[in-house]
């Protein structure tokens, strides 16, 4: 009998791959209306922004401003909003009647009028909790809802993050730049009379991002309307998560026409790419153009707006050393002469002497690092929200 | 080298004495063969090339046929010799010892055939030959006593394989002389009607020996006969079994493949597939490389039959698409069917493709095994009792896990597992009754990255009783179960755990006859019915946590029936009609709830007028009506021919998806009284011309269809666990046309075929009262539109041990939907669609190349290797899959995504043992 001898080959490169792709398509300038928001029937903000579609290659917003925004009721009552920024239409304590139904009535510059159909008040919990959990990508957020007389079922959140974070070197020191015949002279000074002293206003700042996800949830096929789902998560050794957290969910309860309304423009935009995707569809909402046929973006629905904040303290949380996680900051050390800094240290910002005179206290070398390892203003504000601990 | 003796068996002494009259002016040897042939019981052997060229003028009046032989042949330096069984041997050499080979040919109809025995075969070591090529015996059909009283008799009888006991379907069975011939069915039966007395009966199949028989027929009577295999394959001989089969056969749109056809073309991975194959045929698209949804002249995915032994696999695929789920080496042949689609099949618009598996082999136990870098194989087969029944128990699994490792992040924590099992056995009761088993089980489960995980599987089971009246009747009848079932579940999230899940049941039973009236009008006649039971979604939470309310969609059920018959009329040789009808009755059946909407507007959920109740047993809705399948055909000379067909199709049952590939979650849903049927009609027209002595086959087809009632999706459909379904899909209206060519050349060391496609499919959907109007009411693409489609498949065999293979695939990309903008929602960029498929990806181009690897033949040792190895997309190109927008972290970015993006290497080992 003849030996089988199997051999293996285990040559595979790269199996699936995807590739940026440039459409050649040359897309028409389409400029349709984009209503974004929801009515706050509760004593909230009311925000809607206006905004138009652009052409494919563009990545900027085009906001419509200047246009005549209104809360219409089926009581004829009406409620004016104010553009406070461009293309962002607000209006605080509405306070709308529940049993009484409500839409939102537009007049751009352009002399075009547009108005949704008229929606019903409804009803939106209170949020339970917003809970996290250390799992493997990271630090998981959870919202825990539920609605006693089962008839929310649809829901949307956004949220809002903010976190303070310390840059990673203190600087005591500042460039000083004398015009003189031979040019511009560098030399490092003190920023503090003291000497002891550092900058705070570069030390500690605090970065607030808005989701950028479309979250939403349904209780429809469930028994109860009861809600956990999980909302965002921190990756580990996130710069988020180093001094103070915080995050703020915002809940909106939904009808049925906005939740599916949200999942096809969702579907159409983050759900794509796997093999098996359904193909992308048209959207259409409940807001109509009334001068022309032209299309609309945008789904109005009415409700309180619920929302929970909570901060998260790194050094509390279960399994999180990431804290101690510095970006990738050296420094490097400088002498103290004009010459030296134009050739190592113009592009970096001081940090703390290395050498001093002992007798005139004058600087002889020093430690310069990257700016974004000095100034925290280049990655956040330094100026404290406030609702911030 | 075999020298066989005679067989030493005394017939008719040969009449040297009987008298023949020529009159000839420069005529070839065939004719004067011919002529001499006509006029007595010789028959002549030679090999014309050893002959030479030359022209014979020759008249004489009745003469002794020694004499005149002599004065023809003489001069030409060719000397003759009788044999004592009516053979007359011409020869240019020295005396021929007529203790001869088996393998000398006869001269006769096509030159080609001819040969000598030095240049015929390469043989290795073969066995002793029992059967002859040309049989000397002559076999008497029917009882003598009733020869006065018949003057057409019907033959019929089994064409088997001498050495496995195994059918030989679509053999040619025939005689010259007239022209008469028939195929055989899947099971090696075939029956003909053939005039009294005496022919020669000429057998060929691929693959195996041409045999010749002599035969007199007395009275309606049986032959089986058993071929040889050819182990050795022929030099110089062609044989073209089923050869002008293309340009004699009335059908059109009718492509076959033999396995050995669809093993040499090269394949990702290196597992032989069925479906790719299909897929180089013109006519047939598909998506993308992960899908084996065929698209057949405009057809979605859903309007082919797919049957194995006349069970109907729902879900042929394997591994997201990438395989096909029939095991290659358990089948036996492939026969798709486009067009002149058989009155005795039914039930869908585009194609019926119709997989026969093997029987196992009657004679001794054998196996095999296939060790692939991502699929194993093995099996088995053998006698139950020996020549009378066998077995084949055939089984595939994966250990693919490994190749997700060296996937991209997206899909590293991806996993597939699948497998198939077949088992087919076949009892021959008696020479009248046959009876054939076929089981078949495939499961898959997987998950892509998540925690999500799919299965699916389908299991068949069917029983086929073959009965044979008399010689011109007989009947198949069968009876089966299929079932398709998939589940999804979701354990992540305790409080939403579930699993969703959906199943189709199908019982069946096929009754059909044949009635071979007599050369001139044969019948086929049947009835087919089908139960269906539907379980359209399961939605049941898991784990005690959940919170999922379990949710049941009703099933749903119907019973499905035809009769049919069709008749084969041979008006003239050259004009040859078929004529089919068939009537074909759906009836949705409750226990059901349907809704009804307000007429005129569209049917939404807030539109539901009321729900009307129907009680188990009621006949919620009936559906029908004739179905004509019609086809002629008109021969202009021996290799061309012209053909049209006309056909109407009616479909019970659908797929929705929405999805561009054939997603194994794609929900199917019965007729009810708000889907109603899809109904299609196809016209088609061809041109079929052989060339060189019928090796090479050309065929020219157009084609238009209509289509009613195909189903689209509304934007933004949701097609699982949707109770008010109806709402979600609208009816549209399609319109399919093209143009194919195929050019094949079957045999010779450099074996393959071109096939080219030009055609569309468009939809139109413009009623305002469905909805929504698609593309402003103007015709769009359907998903598989991809208008030019060429396909080279080319095999190259240097020995019998080594021969390449190569594939090369170019189409126009299909349709999909880009964006047309931008917007900002909810934090991020987002893109914006409007019109279905205006655009299309980038055009697709692959060649593929693979070597194969014969380990050495000897009869007689226990196992037989061979390798392939091979490259599956040998230029690297990575051919789009899909194109796709999508905002990550606010901002909109464009991808392309190929599933090959590199050339795949592949070795396979195939183990064969005994």
């Amino acid at each position: 009998m003849k030996k089988i001898i199997i051999y293996s080959l285990f040559i595979l490169g790269l199996w699936a791959c995807k590739e940026k792709y440039i459409s050649p398509v040359v897309s028409p300038n389409t400029g349709y209306l984009v209503v974004e928001g929801i009515i706050n029937s509760g004593a909230g903000e009311t925000n809607i922004i206006l905004s138009r579609t652009v052409a494919l290659s563009s990545n900027a917003i085009n906001y419509e401003r200047g246009a005549k925004v209104n809360v219409e009721g089926d009581d004829n009552s009406l409620y004016p909003l104010k553009e406070i920024s461009n293309g962002h239409y607000s209006v605080s304590k509405l306070n709308l009647n529940a049993n009484k139904k409500y839409r939102i009535n537009i007049a751009t510059m352009d002399g075009k009028k547009y108005l949704s159909n008229f929606a019903a008040v409804k009803n939106n919990p209170a949020i339970d909790s917003i809970n996290y959990k250390t799992e493997s990508q990271g630090l998981q957020f959870y919202v825990d809802t539920h609605d006693p007389t089962n008839n929310t079922k649809y829901y949307q959140w956004d949220y809002t993050e903010t976190w303070e974070f310390h840059s990673p070197f203190q600087t005591y020191l500042k460039y000083k730049i004398a015009n003189s015949s031979k040019g511009q002279q560098y030399s490092v000074v003190f920023s503090d009379s003291t000497r002891f002293g550092f900058d705070m206003g570069q030390y500690i700042c605090w970065k607030t991002e808005n989701s950028s996800s479309i979250l939403t949830g349904s209780t429809a096929t469930l028994s109860s309307d009861m809600i956990h789902l999980p909302i965002l998560s921190i990756s580990p050794a996130s710069w988020k998560l180093s001094v103070l957290y915080s995050v703020n969910v915002r809940q909106y309860s939904l009808s049925k026409g906005r939740y599916e309304f949200l999942q096809r423009m969702k579907k159409n935009t983050e759900g794509t790419g796997s093999i098996f995707d359904a193909q992308p569809s048209e959207l259409s909402g409940n807001i109509y153009c009334t001068t022309n046929n032209d299309p609309v973006i945008g789904y109005i629905d009415i409700c309180p707006v619920q929302e929970k904040r909570i901060f998260v303290d790194p050094y509390k949380v279960p399994n999180w050393a990431y804290w101690l996680y510095k970006p990738n900051c050296t420094e490097i050390d400088v002498t103290n002469n004009s010459d030296s800094i134009q050739l190592k240290s113009v592009n970096l910002l001081p940090t703390n002497y290395k050498d001093i005179n002992a007798m005139t206290g004058a600087i002889i070398s020093f430690y310069a690092a990257p700016p974004e390892c000095v100034d925290c203003r280049l990655r956040g504000s330094n100026i404290k929200p406030s609702f911030w601990k | 080298m075999m020298a066989l003796a005679l067989a030493s068996t005394s017939y008719a002494q040969s009449d040297t004495s009987s008298k023949i009259s020529l009159e000839v002016n420069n005529a070839s040897l065939y004719s004067v063969v011919e002529k001499i042939e006509s006029q007595t019981y010789f028959h002549f052997y030679y090999d014309s090339s050893s002959l030479g060229n030359f022209t014979i003028s020759y008249t004489t009046t009745p003469k002794k046929i020694t004499t005149a032989l002599a004065e023809i042949f003489t001069p030409l330096g060719i000397q003759f010799y009788f044999d004592n069984q009516n053979n007359i041997f011409l020869t240019k050499s020295k005396l021929l010892s007529l203790a001869i080979n088996d393998y000398f040919f006869t001269g006769i109809k096509q030159t080609s055939l001819t040969a000598s025995k030095d240049l015929a075969f390469e043989t290795e070591e073969i066995g002793p030959i029992q059967e002859a090529l040309v049989d000397k015996k002559i076999y008497e059909v029917g009882d003598k006593a009733l020869s006065g009283t018949q003057n057409i008799i019907a033959l019929a009888g089994y064409i088997k394989d001498s050495k496995t006991g195994e059918p030989v379907g679509g053999a040619s069975v025939y005689i010259d002389k007239p022209r008469i011939g028939a195929t055989t069915d899947q099971y090696g039966f075939y029956s003909i009607s053939l005039p009294k007395g005496r022919h020669i009966l000429n057998i060929q199949s691929i693959g195996m020996r041409d045999v010749k028989r002599q035969i007199i027929l007395y009275s309606n009577g049986n032959m089986d006969v058993d071929l040889q295999g050819s182990i050795m394959s022929l030099k110089r001989v062609v044989i073209s079994a089923q050869k002008m089969s293309n340009v004699r056969g009335t059908q059109m749109g009718v492509q076959k493949l033999d396995i050995k056809t669809v093993k040499q073309v090269p394949v990702v991975f290196g597992e032989a597939d069925i479906l790719r194959v299909v897929t180089t045929l013109p006519g047939v698209k598909t998506v993308g490389e992960a899908s084996t949804g065929l698209n057949v002249r405009g057809g979605s995915s859903d309007q082919n039959l797919i049957l194995f032994n006349d069970a109907t696999i729902y879900n042929p695929a394997h591994f997201f698409g990438m395989f096909s789920a029939f095991n290659p080496e358990l089948i036996n042949s492939v026969e798709l069917y486009k067009a002149s689609i058989p009155a005795s099949y039914g039930g869908r618009l585009s194609s019926v493709l119709d997989i026969t598996s093997r029987e196992g082999n009657k004679k001794e136990f054998t196996g095999s095994a296939g060790i692939g870098l991502l699929t194993s194989r093995l099996n088995i087969e053998g006698p139950l009792v020996k020549d009378k029944s066998s077995f084949i128990l055939g089984g595939r699994t994966t250990y693919s896990n490994w190749l997700f490792n060296y996937l991209p992040e997206d899909y590293k924590n991806s996993r597939a597992d699948f497998y198939d099992l077949n088992l087919i056995v076949n009892h021959q009761i008696d020479k009248k009754n046959t009876v054939y088993f076929t089981g078949y089980l495939s499961n898959d489960k997987f998950n892509l990255n998540s925690d999500t995980a799919y299965s699916y599987g389908n299991k068949n089971l069917s029983v086929k009783w073959k009965h044979i009246y008399t010689t011109k009747l007989n009947s198949l009848i069968t009876v089966g179960n299929d079932n398709y079932n998939y589940a999804i579940n979701s354990q992540k999230l305790p409080l939403t755990a579930y699993q969703l899940s959906f199943s189709i049941n199908q019982s069946y039973f096929k009754a059909h006859f044949n009635y071979n009236i007599n050369s001139k009008h044969s019948i086929d006649y049947g009835v087919n019915s089908i139960y269906y039971s539907l379980n359209p979604g399961n939605y049941i939470p898991l784990g005690e946590k959940s919170l999922i309310k379990p949710d049941i969609i009703p099933t749903e059920q119907a019973l499905e029936s035809a009769l049919y018959a069709s008749e084969h009329y041979t008006i003239t040789s050259a004009l040859k009609l078929d004529a089919g009808i068939r009537f074909s009755v759906f009836n949705a059946l409750g226990p059901k709830s349907v809704n009804e909407y307000a007429a005129g507007i569209p049917r939404t959920e807030e539109n539901i007028l009321r729900s009307v109740n129907y009680a188990s047993g009621d006949i919620v809705k009936t559906y029908g009506g004739p179905e004509y399948r019609l086809a002629l055909r008109y021969v202009i000379d021996e290799t061309f021919s012209l053909k049209a067909s006309y056909n109407t199709q009616r479909q019970y049952i659908h797929s929705l998806s929405n999805t561009t590939a054939m997603a194994p979650t794609d929900v199917w849903k019965l007729s009810d009284p708000n889907i109603k049927p899809q109904i299609g009609d196809q016209l088609s027209f061809g041109l079929y011309k052989n060339l060189k002595s019928n090796t090479i086959e050309t065929s020219f087809e157009v084609y238009y269809k209509n289509i009613e009632n195909y189903l689209d999706f509304k934007s933004g459909a949701k097609l699982v666990m949707n109770k008010n379904i109806e709402t979600d899909v609208i009816g549209t209206k399609g319109k399919a046309y093209g143009v194919e060519l195929l050019v094949k050349k079957l045999s010779g060391k450099l074996n393959g075929w071109i096939s080219y496609t030009w055609s569309r499919i468009l939809l139109r959907m413009n009623d305002p009262t469905a909805g929504e109007i698609i593309n402003k009411g103007n015709f769009y693409p359907g998903n598989y539109d991809k208008p030019n489609d060429i396909t080279v498949i080319a095999n190259y065999r240097f020995s019998h041990r080594f021969s390449i293979s190569m594939n090369s695939n170019y189409s126009t990309g299909r349709p999909i939907t880009l964006p047309i903008g931008l917007f900002s929602y909810a934090g991020s960029m987002r893109t914006l669609y409007a019109e279905r498929n205006a655009y299309r990806i980038p055009d697709y181009f692959r060649t593929d190349f693979s070597m194969n690897i014969e380990g050495n033949h000897k009869v007689n040792q226990i196992f037989h290797n061979s390798w392939s190895i091979g490259v599956y997309n040998l230029t690297g190109r990575k051919n789009p899959y899909s194109i796709y927008y999508v905002s990550e972290n606010g901002m909109v970015n464009g991808y392309k995504l190929s599933i090959f993006g590199n050339a795949i290497p592949y070795i396979n080992l195939n183990i064969k043992f005994k």
